[in-house]
């Protein structure tokens, strides 16, 4: 009789130790397993990834002892249902398997899982229930029907005994998970005010007169929106985070010029008025309850260390195209460990996120993220009543001049430049967040991530700052100014050249003491807003003009600084001169005093502009033509300082922020001035006729 | 047997057909799952994307229609001949007036033109088809031509026009402004019309001048006028257009290049001529590139104050101080608006008995209504209104977010459905040249807003209002008045480039009315300046008489009321520029009232 028919045999399988242990296990990994891929994210789904991949490296060898010993066993067997089932089970199994061992090294020892690989783990992990179900199944209906039978009754002992077995183990393996939730101690986030926060603008509008919201309508933590430089480590999104880390989403509370302004606007209207400012400039410490009353710093540490974090941004699930901050943050379940310091805590966070990262996507992903009008919530401006007592007032609006301009086709993106394609370019990348194949410029596989660099036009604050990679930063940032930042991607509708052109129309020639009239015509070009755009009040775009002689001398100048770097007056600007009801000038960023503008000049994007200058061509040096043709050899060599020609230099310069509000905020004495940037230049020579040429 | 399977084989293959086909299932539940998203598309609606401030069409709004009818009304107006040549004043252009000049008691039209583009020679602008127009209403809802037997058939770059009786000999004269010199044409009463430009001293101005309005701002019987000074405009050789790459809008169309231009105030001195005393008045918003001007008495002291719409700079309010002197209350006043403003409506929108000012802007930019402030500032110790102050709602009525989207040009205050409460209607149409063929504009389309009270505001209500909204448009200057006296306020349009429309109220007299027509006999006679206070049930409306200047145009100085169900007007109160007093009561309704300054109708 051969084992199949001994039922001393068979029962005696049914008791294996090993059956015993690697059923067991089996059992648990399949059913963690069903667990992770089927509920919602949870402590407890968390506790069994971590169960999950430990039972699952326990399980490789014994499974391996007793699979071949197994397998070595019923070979001889006719094939028949359960040995095809068996053989299916074996192959899922090892599948399951293998597959496992190469998620778990992908999540220990790179920077994410393989999509592929989850896959074939997970529909394994079904074949393995289709064909392992039915082979148990068939053996059991079979030995039940055949109970009467001779020897049939020890065997169907050992059946059962191994079924509670089974379920001891799934007990036991239960009360692992169980005892992991309970013991594992989350950071306890703290989403309430402060005791005294102020709610002057009504109990549901704590934020007002910002119109930032949380889903909740409560407050949250700082520490649940801040972190971001933890999404850096590990080698997870280490470029993505130094690219921020110099961005003006970055340094956006921690601007010295917010910071003072804030201040300014504090003492003057309450601190509660601020917190019109943070839902754009500092959420983290808008949310969390900072900026109250009888606070001294309106902005806490984490705000302003991370100004608009990671999180900020990619935890926002809701924006309104009435813009001011007009969004609803939500504030994403963090994984396990993800707030706790040190080595082992942040292993154990990255192997979750990686090994489980479906919430990390869901939460901090979204289809929004593309959309201009997810920029548009801060990046659209206006001061109403509750903030100025005045009613409406628009300030900066790069959204709606970039929809109403040429760069917004809806529906059709080869003519559309939207605000990630210019201020998101791709970049090469090992990020495992590379490839979306929802965005047209892109497909699943490009290799590449969107700059976090949100590179614009701010070149000084960075350094000012000090922050990591401020120089390159920098530098990058005048080639952008200049319109020499190339964006393969978008090659094909953002033509190459400068950014906003200036180019002179002179006379070609001109007679002494003619009226020369010149021209610089600037436009812009490839802007997708207005440029400037921005706070008009505090950034500066002027025309520098210089004519010289064929010696170098000057005959005329327009748009120089003085040594205190001041502009001089008369100049061709770009800016906004916005002033109170009183006629002020607006020269703090007291915007909450605007009521008008009594001067702006700006470009919307295709627009061109002129400025013309005028000045007298002037003949012969007077006393030099004597003087250095007396140290000539030749008396009657023709003057060598007779002007024969002129050459005129326009070029268009850059600031960020003015001096006099630099003078304001930081002190004079301090000697800071914002760096100016050549945004473009053009040169022209005009010959000189000689006298009575004309 | 050969071609049957044994009965294990059968099971065996039953076996593995189950599980492949649970493995099947499996593999399509998770391929489900995984269904790639339809790619992004620019402009697509994703979820999480709202519009706090938009609003739909209300159930409600009126069933009026406004219907083209300017062709079979006999009112084949082109504006402009031949391609523009890409410079400023080509596309600023043009107004039009209502006004009955030949005093048969139906409103006449002009229709101010522009002979074509800044090249032509003298002998095309001579030869040019595209004059100014004078359409005489005939009275049976048609017009007929008549500019150049009554000689105002004007070839230049026309931008606006304003009626007025300058020497109150109850012929309307009539002004225009234009990119040149202005031109002054005296009624003679025949039909005929006489140029005294130079003689009454509103010529010798060379400029780019844009809206013109009367007021008799002194008060002393003879109204006056002021004109919008634009830019310093210097012609440029079209060779002379940058080349630069891309250029979409050239410098020569950009009014930020060019400085602003100072405006003028021409005093009446009675006798047939004007002087010019905007310096010495103060009122010469020499920072503003002007385009429309509006008199009305904003702080009801009796003297007429200025608004002015100045495009890329600050919009500036003048106090009337009644010495013939202004002071600038611009920024204390919070109405300096600072964005790109055209046109101008102003009334009364949400019946507090105060004059508002609804502003047209340029694109990208909410437009404005700012409301008077000086009921709901006022004094809690004796109720006196409080300073004058204007606070800009257009967000929160509906008159902000929807405008994004155009260039407003043309723009009155109206009860278009007669339900006593002000609407508004704005003409629109870009400054942006077509990208492919840059000798034309694009066109936009025209909205009408109807007013749901003051508690909500406005709705856009252009999609149920007649298929002329359906249309697009360069349209630049509005006029309204009821020019086939049906009791409801038809519109006229100038489109920058194209045939006029005449928009016709259909519907809009379904309910109740009441026209008043002033004549003033101590105070200018067509009463310009005159406050009407009109009470029905609980309804209060005002009025001032000619405060509205729209675009670079007039309307009808008959003041139009709408009265809903009322069955009647129970009280009219008149202030007279003069500062006579009347009060009329218990008028019917879907009549119009003629009221001579001190005597009974």
């Amino acid at each position: 009789m051969n084992m199949f028919r001994n039922p001393i045999l068979r029962a005696d399988e049914w008791r294996h130790q090993l059956l015993i242990f690697t059923a067991g296990l089996l059992l648990f990994e399949t059913l963690t397993g069903l667990s992770i891929y089927l509920l919602p994210f949870s402590v407890s789904n968390q506790v069994m990834v971590l169960l999950h991949t430990v039972g699952g490296l326990v399980f490789v060898v014994p499974y391996a002892w007793y699979q071949i010993r197994h397998w070595r066993l019923y070979r001889p067997a006719k094939m028949h249902n359960v040995k095809l089932t068996g053989y299916i089970a074996m192959f899922a199994t090892v599948v399951a398997g293998v597959t496992g061992l190469v998620l778990t090294y992908q999540a220990v020892f790179q920077t994410k899982i393989g999509r592929v690989w989850d896959l074939i783990h997970i529909v394994s992990t079904f074949a393995l229930l289709a064909a392992l179900l039915p082979h148990i199944f068939v053996i059991v209906v079979r030995d039940f029907k055949a109970r009467a039978g001779e020897g049939m009754q020890p065997i169907i002992n050992m059946e059962k005994r191994f079924g509670f077995q089974m379920l001891l183990a799934v007990g036991i393996l239960g009360a692992m998970v169980a005892l992991g939730v309970y013991a594992y101690r989350p950071v306890k986030l703290v989403n309430e005010f402060p005791p005294d926060y102020s709610h002057l603008y009504g109990p549901d509008r704590p934020f007002a007169p910002s119109l930032a919201r949380t889903s909740t309508g409560g407050a949250f933590d700082a520490r649940s929106l801040g972190g971001s430089k933890s999404c850096g480590t590990s080698g997870c999104h280490e470029a993505i985070v130094r690219e921020w880390e110099v961005s003006a989403h970055r340094y956006a509370a921690m601007d010295p010029a917010f910071q003072a302004v804030q201040n300014v606007m504090a003492k003057q209207n309450g601190p509660e008025s601020t917190r019109y400012c943070g839902g754009c400039h500092d959420p983290i410490s808008l949310f969390s309850g900072a900026k109250n009353i009888f606070t001294d710093d309106l902005t806490n540490l984490i705000g302003y260390q991370e100004g608009v974090s990671c999180i900020a941004c990619h935890a926002i699930k809701e924006t309104d195209v009435k813009g001011n901050a007009n969004f609803v943050m939500t504030q994403p379940r963090r994984y396990m460990f993800e707030l706790h310091e040190g080595a082992a805590p942040r292993f154990m966070r990255d192997f979750l996120i990686r090994a489980y990262p479906r919430y990390h996507i869901e939460s901090l992903q979204h289809r929004l993220f593309k959309s201009p009008e997810f920029c548009a919530a801060c990046h659209k401006q206006f001061i109403d009543q509750e903030i100025n007592k005045v009613g409406w007032v628009q300030l900066q609006n790069q959204y709606d001049n970039w929809r109403k301009s040429r760069w917004n086709s809806p529906g059709d993106p080869a003519k559309t430049i939207e605000c990630r394609e210019c201020h998101m370019p791709l970049l090469d990348s090992y990020d495992p967040s590379t490839g979306d194949q929802l965005d047209y410029n892109r497909t699943a596989s490009d290799g590449k991530h969107r700059s976090h660099r949100f590179l614009a036009a701010n070149q000084f604050i960075p350094t000012l700052l000090k922050l990591p990679g401020a120089e390159e930063h920098v530098a990058l940032t005048e080639q952008w100014l200049q319109g020499k930042y190339e964006i393969p991607e978008i090659a094909h509708k953002w033509k190459a050249g400068p950014a906003v052109p200036v180019e002179l129309v002179t006379p070609k020639n001109i007679a002494p003491g003619q009226e020369v009239k010149f021209q610089v015509l600037l436009a812009n070009n490839k802007v997708g807003h207005d440029f400037p755009t921005g706070p008009l009040d505090i950034i500066q775009s002027w025309l520098e003009v210089e004519v010289r002689d064929q010696n170098g001398r000057e005959v005329f100048v327009s748009g120089r600084r003085d040594a205190r770097h001041f502009i001089e007056p008369g100049s061709f600007i770009f800016k906004a001169e916005a002033v109170d009801q009183y006629g002020n000038l607006i020269d703090r960023h007291n915007l909450w005093e605007m009521v008008g503008v009594r001067f702006r000049r700006s470009l919307f994007p295709g627009f061109s502009d002129k400025a013309e200058y005028t000045f007298i061509c002037p003949g012969d040096v007077p006393g030099n033509s004597a003087q250095l043709s007396a140290q000539n050899e030749y008396q009657f060599r023709v003057p060598t300082d007779r002007i024969t020609e002129l050459n005129v230099t326009a070029r268009l310069l850059y600031r960020k922020v003015d001096q006099f509000l630099l003078n304001f905020l930081l002190g004079e004495e301090k000697g800071v001035t914002s760096p100016v940037s050549m945004v473009s230049q053009d040169t022209k020579r005009i010959e000189v006729l000689a006298a009575g040429a004309r | 047997m050969s071609g049957q399977l044994s009965r294990r084989n059968r099971k065996l293959l039953f076996t593995a057909s189950g599980i492949g086909l649970v493995l099947l299932v499996t593999v399509a539940v998770i391929w489900f799952q995984f269904k790639p998203e339809a790619p992004y598309r620019p402009g697509e609606k994703i979820t999480g994307l709202t519009s706090e401030l938009a609003r739909s069409l209300p159930q409600d709004a009126p069933r009026v229609q406004f219907v083209e009818v300017a062709k079979i009304s006999g009112i084949d107006f082109q504006h402009f001949s031949g391609k523009r040549s890409s410079q400023l004043p080509e596309d600023m252009g043009s107004g039009a007036a209502w006004g009955d000049y030949d005093n048969d008691g139906r409103l006449d039209l002009f229709v101010v033109n522009q002979v074509g583009p800044l090249t032509l020679s003298e002998q095309e602008v001579k030869n040019s088809p595209a004059r100014c127009a004078l359409y005489h209403n005939n009275g049976d809802g048609t017009f007929v031509e008549v500019a150049a037997q009554a000689g105002v058939d004007y070839r230049g770059w026309g931008m606006g026009a304003a009626w007025g009786d300058y020497n109150n000999d109850g012929w309307i004269d009539l002004f225009l402004s234009t990119y040149g010199e202005n031109v002054f044409y005296h009624n003679n009463g025949d039909g005929t019309f006489t140029d005294k430009t130079r003689p009454s001293g509103l010529g010798g101005r060379n400029g780019f001048w844009a809206g013109a309005a009367w007021a008799d701002f002194n008060r002393d019987g003879f109204v006056d006028l002021y004109v919008c000074g634009y830019v310093q405009y210097s012609y440029i050789e079209p060779q002379q257009v940058s080349m630069q790459y891309d250029v979409e809008v050239p410098a020569s169309i950009n009014p930020s290049t060019y400085q602003p231009a100072h405006n003028l105030l021409y005093r009446n001195n009675g006798n047939g001529t004007f002087s010019e005393i905007s310096a010495a008045a103060g009122v010469e918003d020499v920072q503003g590139r002007s385009l429309s001007a509006a008199w009305c008495d904003f702080d009801e002291d009796g003297w007429p104050d200025l608004y002015i719409a100045n495009d890329v700079s600050d919009n500036v309010f003048y106090r009337n101080l009644g010495n013939e002197k202004f002071r600038d209350i611009s920024h204390a006043a919070w109405v300096a608006d600072y964005r790109g403003a055209m046109g101008l409506a102003i009334g009364d929108w949400d019946g507090d008995a105060d004059m508002d000012i609804f502003i047209t802007h340029w694109l990208a930019q909410e437009n404005a209504i700012y409301s008077n402030m000086r009921t709901q500032y006022a004094r809690l110790k004796d109720a006196k209104p409080g300073p004058l102050k204007f606070m800009d709602e257009a967000d929160r009525y509906g008159l902000g977010q929807s405008t994004l989207d155009y260039i407003g040009w043309g723009t009155s205050f109206f009860d278009y459905d007669n339900d006593g409460k002000l609407d508004l209607f704005a003409a629109n149409g870009s400054t942006f040249q077509e990208r492919d063929k840059p000798w034309l504009l694009i066109p936009m389309t025209l909205q009408l807003f109807w007013n749901r009270g003051a508690s909500e505001g406005f709705y856009e209500v252009s999609a149920a209002s007649g298929e002329v909204f359906r249309q697009k448009y360069g349209g630049r200057g509005a006029a309204f008045g009821d020019y086939d006296n049906d009791g409801d306020v038809d519109v006229f349009v100038v489109v920058n480039g194209g045939p006029a429309l005449l928009l016709r109220n259909d519907g809009g007299n379904q309910k109740n009315w009441l026209k008043v027509d002033l004549r003033g006999t101590k105070s200018n006679r067509q009463a310009i300046g005159a406050k009407l206070r009109l009470v029905a049930g609980e309804s209060v409306q005002v009025r001032q008489v000619g405060a509205q200047p729209s675009y670079c145009s007039q309307n009808s100085l008959i003041e139009h009321f709408g009265l809903g169900a009322h069955t009647q007007a129970d009280t009219l109160a008149i202030v007279w520029p003069s500062g006579t007093q009347q009060i009329l009561t218990g008028m019917a309704v879907n009549q119009t009232v003629q009221v001579v300054e001190g005597q009974k109708p």
